[in-house]
Formats: C-alpha cells, sequence, structure tokens
C-alpha cells in the first residue's frame, strides 16, 4: 500500500464515535512537555474527561478521524518514568500493558531531552509500537538546543516526528506517522537500552527463574527488569505467582544486587547518553537563559516572595474587579428575575410547591450560576500559571512555610484560593501530584475563611464589638489560620501518618502559554462542577429548604428549629441559644444565609431592627463563640460537594463534616468559658 | 593548604555555580527510585544552580533543573573537585566522612 498524501486526509473530529475505535493510541510524556496541547489540538471538544476506574487520577479520551479512521486517544497521565512511583506511573504502564494500545505516542519536550528520553527507554521495552513526538522544538532553539530528528530516528530504530504543537506544527506529520506505523508500513525496529554490564548476568538468571511463572501479558523480560529495580508492585505480583523455592532463589539473588537499581537507571541513562550525544547540537555551554534569568528573580528566598505576592495581588484583584461585580449581577437581574418571573407563574400553585421551586430548587440553582464567573476566574489563572511554569516557582519559594504543616509546597495555592472561596480551593488541589498531600490539603481547605463567611464576620463583629470590631475580626481570621496549621500538623503527624512526600521537583522552563489549552481546561473544569458538584448543590439545598419551612411554611416552628431546640443543651456551653444554632446551621447551604436566618428568628425578617436586638439580646461572651463557631464550621454544601467529587469518597466527605463540627464547638466552648472570666 | 584533595560531601553544602560528580545516594528504595529517574545516577556531574544555605535549592542535572528539598539534598553525597572543595567549610568535609555508611 502507498502513502497516502498527507494533505488528502485532513485531521477532522466527530460528533460522537459512531463506530468503534478502528485505532487505539496512547498519548504518554513526562509532566510538563505539552501533551495535553497535543491532546486537545487532535481531539477538540470531542473528548471524555472521567476517572481512571477506581482512581481518582483523571482520565482523558477523546476520538478523532484521519484517513478514514475513527481513532481514539487516550492521554495516560503525565509521568517521569515507569517505575511504579506514584499511582500516575502505575496506571499509565498498566494501561499499555493490559489494554495494549495500537500505537503508544511519547511526547518529548526537546528542551530538555535527556530527561524526557528516560522515559522512552522504559516505554520501548513493551509490547506497543513507540512513535516518538519532539515537541516544543522551537523553545529548545531559543535556549540553544539543536537536534536533528532524522539522526535521532535512526538511533533510537523508531519514528520521530519533530512538531510545536502550540502553532499546530508537525501535527497532522505525527498523525500520518502514527496511522502507517500502525498499517506497519514504516519500519519498527527499536534499539533497546540495556542494564550495566556488571549486572547483565543476574538479569539473565531473575529471568531464567521467572519465565515459565509469568502471568500474560505481563512480558517477562521486563517483569525480570522491574524485579531488579525493586518495583514493588511487580515483586508483590510475582511473589503471588511463583512457587516457593523459586520465591526464595529469586528473593536471595536481589537481595545480594540491592544496588541493582541504580544500574539499571544506569543503563537506561548510558542509552540515553548515546541517543542526545548523537543527535543534538549544543553549541553554546553556559549561555545565560531567559529561565534563568527570571529565576533569579521567581525562586529567591525574599524577593521570590515579592513576586509571588505581587501574583496572588493580581489574582484577587481581578476577582474582585471582575468577578464579584458580575456575580451581583448574576444574582440580581438574572437569579431574582426569575424567581419574580416564577412566583407570578406560580401563583395559582399551591404554596409549598411554588416554595419549593422558587425558594428551593432556584435557590440552589442560582447558587450554583453565581459560583460560575469566580471559578471562571480562579481556574484560568491556575491553568495559565501551571502552563507557563510559575506553578513550581511559587511551590519552591513556600515549600519552606508549608513544610511545617506536613504540606508540600504546591499546598498553598489552593489553600490561599480558599479565601476567595473554597470551591476552587478544593479543585485546585489537583496540582498536587501526592494523593496523600491533596487529600490532606482538601481537608484543611474549607478551614481557610472563605469571602462569604468574612461578609458575616464583617456584618456582625460592628454589631456586637462597635469600636473593636476590626481587632475581633483580624484575631477571628488569625485564629482560624492557627487552627489550620494546628488541624494540618496532627492530621499528618497522627491520622494520615506516613512519610512526608520529598520534595524533589522539577522546575520546568518558562513557556508562553497556550490560549486553547488554558481554555479547554477551564471549560472542562466548570463543566465538571455544574455536572457533578452542580446536582449535589440542587439536592442540598432542596432538602435543606424543605428542613427549614416544613412541615409549617415558618422557620421558628420548621423541623430545622425543632433540631436547634433540641440541641440547646449543647447550645448552653457556648453560651448559644436555639436560634444561633439554626443560623448556623443554616448557613450550610451558603454562609450569608446566616444573617438572613438570625433577621428571621430575632426581629421577623426587619434587618435594622436586627441590629439593635441583637446587641441587646446577646452577650458578648456568647457574640464570641458564636463568631468563632462561624468561621470554623462545617462548610457550605457546594464546598461539601466538590470535596465529595474530588476525593470520590464520601467517607472523608462526612470525616470532614465531623471533624470540623467537632473543631468549631470545641473552640467555641473553649472561648466562651474563657470570655466568661475575662469579658464583664 | 596541603590536604586540598578531592572530598566527599553532602550536595546541601555545595555552593552556588560549582559543579560537582554524584557519588551515591544514601537513602530508601523510595527516594533512590525518584532521584535515578530524574537523571541523579553515580558519575552524573550536578550543578549548583541555587543555594542559600537554608531552605530547598535547585540543581542543574543533565538537562533539567531540580528543586530539592534540605532533607532530601543531604542524601546525595558528591565528590567536590579541589578547587570545589576549597570553598566549602571544611566542617562539612569531616563530618561527612564520619556519617557515610560503613558497607559502602
Amino acid at each position: 500500500m502507498k502513502a497516502p498524501v498527507m494533505s488528502c486526509h485532513p485531521v477532522t473530529t466527530t460528533a460522537r464515535p459512531s463506530q468503534p475505535a478502528e485505532l487505539r493510541v496512547a498519548l504518554a510524556g513526562q509532566p510538563n512537555v505539552g501533551k495535553s496541547t497535543l491532546f486537545n489540538l487532535l481531539t477538540g471538544l470531542n473528548q471524555h474527561v472521567g476517572n481512571w476506574p477506581g482512581k481518582t487520577v483523571e482520565k482523558k479520551e477523546g476520538y478523532f478521524r484521519y484517513d478514514g479512521l475513527q481513532i481514539q486517544l487516550v492521554d495516560l497521565p503525565g509521568t517521569y518514568s515507569l517505575t511504579a512511583n506514584s499511582l500516575e506511573e502505575l496506571i499509565a504502564r498498566e494501561y499499555i500493558i493490559q489494554e495494549r494500545p495500537d500505537v503508544v505516542v511519547v511526547v518529548l519536550d526537546a528542551a530538555t531531552l535527556e530527561r524526557n528520553l528516560y522515559l522512552v527507554a522504559e516505554l520501548l521495552p513493551l509490547p506497543p509500537r513507540v512513535v516518538v513526538a519532539l515537541n516544543m522544538i522551537d523553545v529548545a532553539e531559543q535556549e540553544g538546543v539543536h537536534i536533528e530528528p532524522e539522526v535521532l530516528q535512526a538511533a533510537l530504530g523508531v519514528p520521530v516526528v519533530p512538531m510545536v504543537a502550540t502553532k499546530n506544527r508537525g501535527v497532522r506529520e505525527l498523525v500520518d506517522v502514527v496511522v502507517r506505523l500502525a498499517r506497519g508500513e514504516i519500519p519498527y525496529e527499536p534499539k533497546l537500552p540495556q542494564v550495566r554490564a556488571d549486572h547483565q548476568q543476574v538479569l539473565e538468571r531473575v529471568k531464567e527463574l521467572i519465565c515459565p511463572y509469568v502471568p500474560a501479558p505481563y512480558p517477562p523480560d521486563w517483569v525480570a527488569l522491574k524485579l531488579l529495580e525493586g518495583d514493588r508492585h511487580l515483586t508483590e505480583l510475582m511473589d503471588n505467582h511463583l512457587p516457593a523455592d523459586i520465591r526464595q532463589q529469586v528473593h536471595a539473588l536481589l537481595a545480594q544486587h540491592d544496588d541493582a537499581l541504580m544500574a539499571v537507571a544506569s543503563g537506561r541513562y548510558e542509552w540515553v547518553g548515546r541517543m542526545v550525544r548523537a543527535a543534538v547540537v549544543r553549541p553554546q555551554a553556559g549561555q545565560i537563559t531567559l529561565t534563568s534569568r527570571l529565576d533569579r528573580w521567581a525562586t529567591h528566598p525574599f524577593w521570590g516572595l515579592i513576586v509571588l505576592a505581587g501574583v496572588l495581588g493580581v489574582v484577587f484583584w481581578l476577582t474582585f474587579t471582575i468577578g464579584s461585580p458580575i456575580q451581583e449581577w448574576l444574582d440580581t437581574v438574572i437569579i431574582n428575575g426569575l424567581r419574580g418571573w416564577l412566583s407570578a407563574v406560580l401563583a395559582g400553585a399551591p404554596a409549598w410547591l411554588s416554595g419549593m421551586i422558587v425558594d428551593g430548587v432556584l435557590g440552589g440553582a442560582g447558587m450554583v450560576v453565581t459560583f460560575l464567573p469566580i471559578l471562571v476566574i480562579f481556574f484560568t489563572v491556575l491553568a495559565l500559571l501551571e502552563d507557563t511554569g510559575y506553578m513550581a516557582r511559587a511551590a519552591f519559594v513556600m515549600d519552606r512555610f508549608m513544610h511545617m504543616m506536613g504540606l508540600h509546597g504546591k499546598s498553598f495555592l489552593p489553600l490561599l484560593l480558599g479565601f476567595g472561596c473554597n470551591v476552587p480551593a478544593v479543585m485546585g488541589t489537583r496540582i498536587i501530584d501526592t494523593p496523600r498531600s491533596r487529600l490532606l490539603t482538601i481537608m484543611l481547605a474549607p478551614l481557610v475563611p472563605c469571602a462569604a463567611r468574612m461578609a458575616v464576620i464583617a456584618f456582625l463583629t460592628p454589631v456586637f464589638f462597635g469600636r473593636s470590631a476590626a481587632l475581633v475580626a483580624w484575631g477571628l481570621v488569625a485564629m482560624s489560620l492557627l487552627v489550620l496549621a494546628l488541624a494540618g500538623l496532627l492530621l499528618s503527624q497522627v491520622v494520615m501518618k506516613g512519610e512526608r512526600a520529598a520534595f524533589i521537583m522539577e522546575l520546568p522552563l518558562y513557556h508562553r502559554p497556550n490560549a486553547r489549552t488554558i481554555a479547554l481546561q477551564v471549560w472542562q473544569h466548570v463543566q465538571e462542577f455544574l455536572r457533578k458538584a452542580g446536582t449535589l448543590i440542587l439536592v442540598m439545598s432542596v432538602v435543606m429548604w424543605a428542613l427549614s419551612t416544613l412541615p409549617t411554611g415558618q422557620i421558628e416552628t420548621s423541623y430545622l428549629a425543632a433540631f436547634g431546640r433540641w440541641a440547646a443543651p449543647l447550645g448552653a456551653l457556648l453560651g448559644l441559644d436555639w436560634r444561633m444554632l439554626v443560623a448556623l446551621l443554616s448557613s450550610f447551604v451558603a454562609k450569608e444565609n446566616t444573617i438572613a436566618t438570625m433577621a428571621i428568628l430575632y426581629a421577623g425578617s426587619d434587618q435594622a431592627g436586627l441590629v439593635q436586638r441583637l446587641s441587646v439580646a446577646v452577650t458578648p461572651a456568647s457574640a464570641l463563640a458564636f463568631l468563632v463557631v462561624q468561621i470554623l464550621f462545617i462548610p457550605c454544601v457546594a464546598t461539601v460537594a466538590t470535596i465529595r467529587q474530588e476525593t470520590g469518597s464520601w467517607k472523608w466527605t462526612i470525616a470532614n463534616i465531623l471533624g470540623l463540627l467537632v473543631i468549631s464547638f470545641t473552640m467555641g466552648i473553649l472561648v466562651y468559658q474563657l470570655a466568661l472570666l475575662i469579658l464583664p | 593548604m596541603a590536604e586540598t584533595k578531592q572530598a566527599i560531601v553532602p550536595l546541601d553544602v555545595v555552593p552556588a555555580g560549582e559543579t560537582v560528580l554524584l557519588q551515591e545516594i544514601v537513602g530508601g528504595h523510595g527516594i533512590l527510585s525518584r532521584l535515578a529517574t530524574l537523571g541523579f545516577t553515580p558519575g552524573t556531574p550536578l550543578t549548583m544552580i541555587q543555594n542559600f544555605g537554608h531552605g530547598p535549592l535547585i540543581v542543574q542535572v543533565r538537562d533539567a533543573r531540580i528543586a530539592l528539598g534540605r532533607g532530601e539534598a543531604r542524601h546525595i553525597l558528591v565528590q567536590a573537585d579541589e578547587k570545589t572543595a576549597a570553598r566549602i567549610d571544611p566542617r562539612f568535609v569531616q563530618r561527612t566522612f564520619v556519617s557515610r555508611r560503613p558497607d559502602a
């Protein structure tokens, strides 16, 4: 068969896979190599984002057509190697071995070719055919690295396609090579890396021993190599398949060669070195690059903090000057407009029905909608910082401080986003690469006082404390951050014990961000929020509406109030009466509800009257306890729904709610009893 | 300065701008494996990009820049040549020899 002329076969995306995929292609690559850009370019909006079965790692798959073929593209998680150091690495290699895609495209960053080729060294011994996509050759040239793709192709024995995904250069050529390789029109003779000479014998011996027992579809050669590397997953697998005597022999051999890991890695890097020496011309050594110049400021222990503060200042400025007005406009014009219109339409319907639709359903939907502007801004900024490479620098300068809480430098940014809103904070934890650090950060995120909680504090502190309001508000924020630090310490030391992830992080070269990649990422995150968290928010707000109106239609006599009265003895410990407890409970739907509920319960919904009545009815000690509980209380439904979505676990979600309940009431009681002693 | 020979020191004491050779990594399998993957193999030249004596540091290894916690860097033993060794506080040079693994 003759090779098709490329221009006749435009890459087109199809609306839906009308037929099963005729070609299955997996996309592999290290982090920060432009893998997502390539994936988005090929599949466009015709992609599906989900999770790998049973895992919280994102799985992206999409479809496109080329030369009459329906091609399925699976984006494997970004990994430095296939050594099962992380969940991502395990997922990537299990997919390649178990699902056997027809072709694996490995995307390399040409500017860091040496490190990137290590992954190629790991992929070549596996069964699927490999195509090397040599991305970002323009950045490499800028950095003074010149690569000859044909020479690299000859040295590797597999096809190499140079490209610049952000400029859509070389992408069609890549797809063409993939299709032709799958059809067997291109020779494929990979030159495999060897183990360092001093360990070749032991490798042969292990291979001989295990060969008859390696379960399909694992390639025995590869399993032997991985055993030598001390791979935990495969050691366990083989322990279950080897007869006892062979198992002992293998373990004895491996114990004698516990330095084999370095021999295997060195062998791969020797192979990489040969490839690089053949294909790379690096004329100017020691030339000062853009990245070095920027990093002199961005990673400096002092100036780095200033740069970070500046970047964050811009982020919050954007949120409040663009996001908040849009949010308000959506709320007053769209949601209230709809509310008025629906009330009129439902005028003849029973009161409970119009109440449920107008207050319950629309209230929940309204909240989901008004979240969107802030989410879009935060996600855009996060994607932008990640895509340019700055995110790693922010994590670097903050690592020292986060370290004290048992957290990773990368936990800083999501937590900081929490001051705006806890929802993007929880979703933002996706940038953290170790599952344990990520979970820990999610658990702590609700302790960051969000804007809505701060609004309640801003309204109530002057009512209760007059001139000292600012001081009290500042104290409350400081206290919640202190509680966050202590909770972090406690969680990381006691509950989620285990070694803190070592701080080893690549600082990628700075790149120009790609608008399409960022836009698609924001779109996917928003879509996912609407689909998963959005529906849960809707359901929960209808339930909360029902509890606060049924059975009589008045909150004073509702189930919620009944519950508040029942819990009154607990409230007495903090000096809170049932009305304050109900106000706290209603803040579960949205933090701003606290004030509206208090207004109804204390003053018959007269907000002006509320100020007077509250200052008379509530003692300073009770007021302080109330504010303490309020700022530390369980997160709102939107945050709960997002925690559920991001952890994929009800267990952790409920643990989070219970934990915060205990923390907030304990602190409340503590503060109340102390205040009784000190305050008049 | 008669005894300024090659010295084996932990990576975290190497001043910025100096290039040293990786001797060995002392540590558990996890950290060994992650570092080896990133190109930290015996004999590899490491160039210190940033090291302020506190906080994490930045090393150039092969063609990538890697940020390392100070604790992680302490697990990496490197060979410093005469000129570099002269720039390192002598206390560190000696302490390292004592703390090296006896079976290494």
